[in-house]
């Protein structure tokens, strides 16, 4: 029995022989994440979805690329989701809305990859970020859920522009020095 | 091995933590410069396990058909107005219809011969409904046999086509076979119950993998759709 990670490498590498089947099973199993991550950094629905047809247009086109042994699935696709959702926030200026308080909380569809989104890569980074520093480990995951900038995590949090750029900055090389061991 | 200032910015990239303007030329970087692409990568792959506790939100209804009505499709091939082989679909055709009603007559006159029949046509089509179906489904429960017949379906190389029906209100298919694109495929039909449970159930055919395989799309697939209706007696 195919776990549900494996089902979506397997479906991911299908699509990449233009399997139109694969690509609606990998809709299906992964929308409602991606469409979750989007929101959470646009704060606009009509924005997300959007960028969330970018972004399965994008997995169609390069499907190819996807590299099991180098990343799970999901990471793969929320990696895409989350460059395609960044790039549009800082491109159109966008600031986070009362939106983003709206989609955290609907959080009652059934997610199918549950079992995917607690695998070993996020327990790895979850237990690393706990032994950093509370202030940098909340700086970084300000910046990651929202795409929020140091200047805009400085607001959010009274603190000053350039504690927060350090704050970041150590946060990430820590991050890194615990991801390698 | 790039430089602690570099690798720095890939991760703030990364991270979305970049002004608009510092966003932009990162983005640039990561289309000339393969080393700062390398950077980013990697920073993505240690950062983006996170989006794991993002709580699922159900996207907009029909926001799918709109990502596929964005794919190029290759078209499929459109058949000349009196070729060979739109004889050859419409006698098919012909041929279905006419054993549905001989099965009608017999059962009219006492006797227990039932057909349901049904015409596949691709699910994405566009057309005026004038256009033949790519397949013709007929299930004859009397003779334990079930036909499907290719009539106007592209013989594209190497592609094998599975069969679905799928009981309404129903999500496991009833029976499923490999079909050919060329001749007509004749199964033993062996399902429970009556026929009258089946009008009205879908019948798919998908392009593609095996159904032997165990790829849990192939029950999504939708490339040829039809109802299974029984033929009407004049």
């Amino acid at each position: 029995m195919l776990s549900a990670a494996e089902q979506l490498a397997d479906a991911l590498e299908a699509v990449a022989r233009g399997d139109r089947c694969a690509f609606e099973y990998v809709y299906a199993a992964t929308s409602a994440k991606l469409y979750g991550v989007i929101l959470r950094i646009l704060g606009r629905r009509e924005i997300a979805e959007d960028v969330l047809q970018e972004v399965y247009l994008l997995v169609w086109q390069r499907a190819a690329a996807f590299d099991r042994t180098q990343a799970s699935g999901v990471t793969w696709l929320a990696a895409i989701a989350r460059n395609r959702a960044l790039d549009e926030k800082k491109r159109k200026g966008l600031v986070a809305t009362n939106e983003l308080d709206e989609a955290l909380n609907l959080a009652a569809d059934e997610d199918p990859l549950a079992d995917c989104a607690r695998n070993d890569e996020l327990r790895r980074v979850l237990s690393c970020l706990d032994r950093l520093d509370p202030e940098h480990r909340r700086t970084i995951l300000l910046a990651f859920d929202k795409g929020l900038t140091r200047e805009e995590i400085a607001v959010h949090t009274g603190r000053p522009s350039g504690t927060i750029k350090t704050w970041v900055r150590r946060g990430l090389a820590q991050l890194k020095e615990c991801l390698s061991r | 091995m790039i430089d602690r200032k570099t690798d720095t910015l890939a991760a703030e990239y990364v991270l979305g933590s970049l002004t608009p303007t510092e966003h932009a030329e990162a983005a640039r970087r990561v289309a000339s410069d393969a080393a700062f692409a390398a950077a980013v990568s990697a920073w993505e792959r240690r950062l983006a396990p996170l989006a794991g506790r993002v709580a699922p939100v159900s996207p907009p209804l029909g926001t799918f058909a709109r990502i596929l009505a964005r794919i190029p499709i290759a078209r499929r091939r459109v058949m000349p107005a009196f070729s060979p082989m739109r004889m050859a679909a419409a006698v098919a055709l012909a041929a279905i219809a006419l054993v549905a009603i001989l099965a009608l007559v017999h059962e009219r006159r006492g006797g227990v011969r039932s057909i349901l029949v049904a015409q596949l046509h691709a699910s994405d089509r566009q057309s005026d409904g004038q256009d033949l179906p790519a397949f013709a489904v007929a299930i004859d429960q009397t003779a334990h046999k079930l036909v499907v017949n290719p009539v106007s379906i592209e013989d594209r190389h190497g592609t094998r086509y599975s069969l679905w029906v799928v009981k309404t209100g129903d999500e496991r298919p009833i029976t499923r076979a490999t079909l050919s694109a060329t001749d007509a495929t004749v199964l033993p039909w062996r399902a429970g119950g009556t026929l009258s449970d089946l009008v009205g159930a879908h019948v798919r055919i998908s392009a593609g993998e095996d159904w032997t395989a165990p790829q849990p799309w192939a029950k999504t697939a939708s490339f040829f759709e039809g109802v299974l209706v029984r033929p009407r007696a004049r």
